[in-house]
This record gives structure tokens, C-alpha cells and sequence, in this order.
């Protein structure tokens, strides 16, 4: 770029001071009017672009924003150290005690269950899960003596055996 | 956003982003979504006009407010929050345009560009005046995307930020980081080829 672009732009923008206007015109000599209009091109080009032109717009701003959320909290799980010692610390107290009450709970639950012996013999473990026959006409009960330790399934409603069907 | 616009900002709104900045200092990525809601279409046009990609431009967008997040820390408020988002979204698509040029081999060439164009050169306008026709305001707008088109990304910029977003001399230099003379270099071959494309329409309207 010669000086007298550079001149030729500063004048078009107003930036020169009012001397270097007037030295910048008079050596300009003939030719002031022809760059006066170019001057004038110039300034009309401003404001056509100024008024006229608008400039590009994101569309989908919300996605923008979520997708960019999503790199930063990305960006910043990698570089955050694995955790902190006193939070390590902590964690690792938490998983001891959690884990002891977990096994104190089985155990519990394991002695619940065990079936308990009567007079020596081991006892045993009855759960009827559904006393509800197929045909309506007969009812089943369950009921469990403690004394006898068993359990009894009383059936209402069935047909009666013959002798020759008991052989 | 023009430089006036800027201005304009009332007293509350700079404390609402000096509140916002001070949040996002702190972490709160919630004030930084904020920030982004307010700045991002102004961010897009920047990256958008330099590249005219809207893909490309997408993702500079991104890359911009991604660096600004990593950066908010250093933010002083010396600038305003838009004059910094601005110089960050400028320096990344310069940056990329550079790398594009470096891979594909090609590099810009100012004198090629100016084709030798005299301060006083008649600006011939290449389709013939219409001064009948009244010009569409979309068709106004197509044409000058086409003419923009034509300029090389750096001038491209150089003229918009100067025309209009109103930047000073300084602060497109500051922002392109180059010196004040490319800046007005690009200015005026800019301003001359722009000249000969648009003539007929700021003639007419």
C-alpha cells in the first residue's frame, strides 16, 4: 500500500487531522474532484452495507448452548483430578460401613429363616404359595400346628374315594 | 453489534454482566450459559462472515465460547465482555483460515487482490445500473452476500468490522493482529472491489 492509499483511506474515514486533510487535498492537485467522488463512492458503500445488509444468524441457539454445555462439562470431567484425597478418604470409610451392614443384614436374615429344631430332630421348612384350587366347587386351607410341627392342607369339596379306587 | 449499540448498554445491564462474569469466575456454568444466550448470535455472524460456512461456522462459534469458558479466569473487565468474546472469535477463525491455507497450500496473496487499484479509480460497476427498478431488499442483501463473497476472509473482516460493526482502525488491528497499516490496506482494497460490484445498487437506492 502506497502512503497516499493509506492517505486516501484515513481522509475517507476521517481520520486525518484538519492539516493533514488540507496538505492530503492540495497534493492532490487536478485530481481532487475525481477523488472526492471516489471519496463519496466510498462513503455511500458504508451505508449501503451499514443499512442494507444484515448478518448471518445462528439458528437452533438452544442447541447451541446445549451442545456446547455438553463439551465444557466433557472438557472438564477429563481434567479434573480422579477425586480428591480427603474425598477418597471418606469414600472408602462409606464403602467399609456399608459393606458391614450388608453382611450383619444377611446374617440376620439367614437366622430368620433357618427352621428351628424340635426335640433334636431338625425341623422343617412348609410355605404354601397359592391354596387356591383350580375348581371352584372345592376350598383348600392351610393351617400349621406348632405342636405337632406340620402343616395341613384341608381340602372342602371333593368327590369321595371309593374302596376299589383305595386299592 | 455495532460499536454505538455497545454504548447504548445501560448501567444495570453491565452490573447484570459483571454479576454474570463474577459467576462464571467462580465456576457457575449456569451464568456462563447466559453469557453465551446473549453473545452467540453476534459470535456466529462474526465466524459466519469470515468463512461463509455455516458448518465451519457453527463449530468456530463453539471453539470461541469452549476458549472464552477456559479463559474467563484472566478476563479483567479492562474491555467490555463483547469486545473480549470478539477478539477471541476473531483470532480462532484467523487462525483457522490460516491453517486451511497452510494445508491446502495456498497463500493469500494482498497485492494479488488489489489488482493496482489507484485512490482515484473510476469504480465501474459490472452488470449495468438499473436505476428504474427498485431492488428488493432480499435480493439488495443477496447481492452484497455475493460481492462479500468475493473478498478474501481477511479483507472480508477488516471491511465489516470496520463498516459495520464501527471498530476503530486500532481495534480491527488489535482483533486481527496485524498493524494499523494492513488494516486500512485491506480497507481500501476491500472498499474498491465492493465498489465495483455494489455500485449499482447504492446508486439506485
Amino acid at each position: 500500500m502506497t502512503p497516499s492509499e493509506e492517505n486516501f483511506t484515513a481522509w475517507v474515514d476521517g481520520r486525518l487531522s484538519r492539516e493533514e486533510a488540507a496538505r492530503f487535498e492540495e497534493a492532490l492537485g487536478d485530481a481532487l474532484p475525481e477523488v472526492g467522488r471516489d471519496r463519496e463512492e466510498a462513503r455511500k458503500l458504508g451505508n449501503l452495507l451499514r443499512t442494507q445488509w444484515k448478518p448471518a444468524e445462528l439458528t437452533n441457539g438452544d442447541f447451541f448452548n446445549h451442545q456446547l454445555l455438553e463439551r465444557i462439562q466433557a472438557e472438564e470431567s477429563r481434567t479434573r483430578p480422579p477425586s480428591e484425597p480427603a474425598r477418597h478418604g471418606v469414600s472408602l470409610w462409606r464403602l467399609l460401613w456399608i459393606g458391614s451392614v450388608c453382611c450383619g443384614i444377611a446374617v440376620m436374615a439367614t437366622m430368620a429363616v433357618q427352621p428351628v429344631e424340635h426335640g433334636g430332630a431338625r425341623g422343617y421348612y412348609a410355605q404354601v404359595l397359592n391354596p387356591k384350587p383350580g375348581n371352584s366347587k372345592i376350598s383348600a386351607k392351610p393351617f400349621y400346628s406348632r405342636k405337632a410341627n406340620v402343616t395341613v392342607l384341608w381340602l372342602d369339596g371333593l368327590d369321595r374315594v371309593s374302596g376299589e379306587g383305595r386299592k | 453489534m455495532r460499536q454505538d449499540d455497545i454504548g447504548q448498554t445501560d448501567h444495570a445491564d453491565r452490573r447484570d454482566e459483571a454479576d454474570l462474569i463474577a459467576r462464571c469466575q467462580g465456576g457457575d456454568l449456569s451464568a456462563f450459559n447466559e453469557l453465551t444466550v446473549r453473545y452467540r448470535n453476534q459470535v456466529f455472524a462474526i465466524t459466519y462472515n469470515a468463512v461463509r460456512n455455516e458448518q465451519d461456522a457453527w463449530d468456530l462459534a463453539q471453539e470461541t465460547f469452549l476458549k472464552a469458558w477456559r479463559n474467563i479466569g484472566k478476563f479483567r473487565g479492562q474491555a467490555s465482555f463483547f469486545t473480549w468474546i470478539y477478539r477471541i472469535a476473531v483470532n480462532i477463525t484467523i487462525d483457522s483460515l490460516r491453517r486451511k491455507r497452510i494445508e491446502s497450500g495456498v497463500e493469500f496473496d494482498e497485492t494479488a487482490a488489489s489488482g493496482a487499484i489507484e485512490p482515484g479509480a473510476v469504480t465501474v460497476p459490472r452488470s449495468e445500473p438499473q436505476p428504474h427498478r427498485q431492488l428488493e431488499s432480499r435480493e439488495i442483501q443477496a447481492r452484497i452476500d455475493a460481492a462479500l463473497e468475493k473478498l478474501s476472509p481477511e479483507h472480508r473482516l477488516a471491511v465489516i468490522l470496520r463498516e459495520v460493526d464501527g471498530l476503530s482502525y486500532e481495534e480491527i488491528a488489535e482483533t486481527m493482529e496485524s498493524s494499523v497499516g494492513t488494516v486500512m490496506s485491506r480497507l481500501f482494497y476491500a472498499r474498491k472491489k465492493l465498489q465495483t460490484l455494489l455500485k449499482d445498487i447504492y446508486d439506485t437506492i
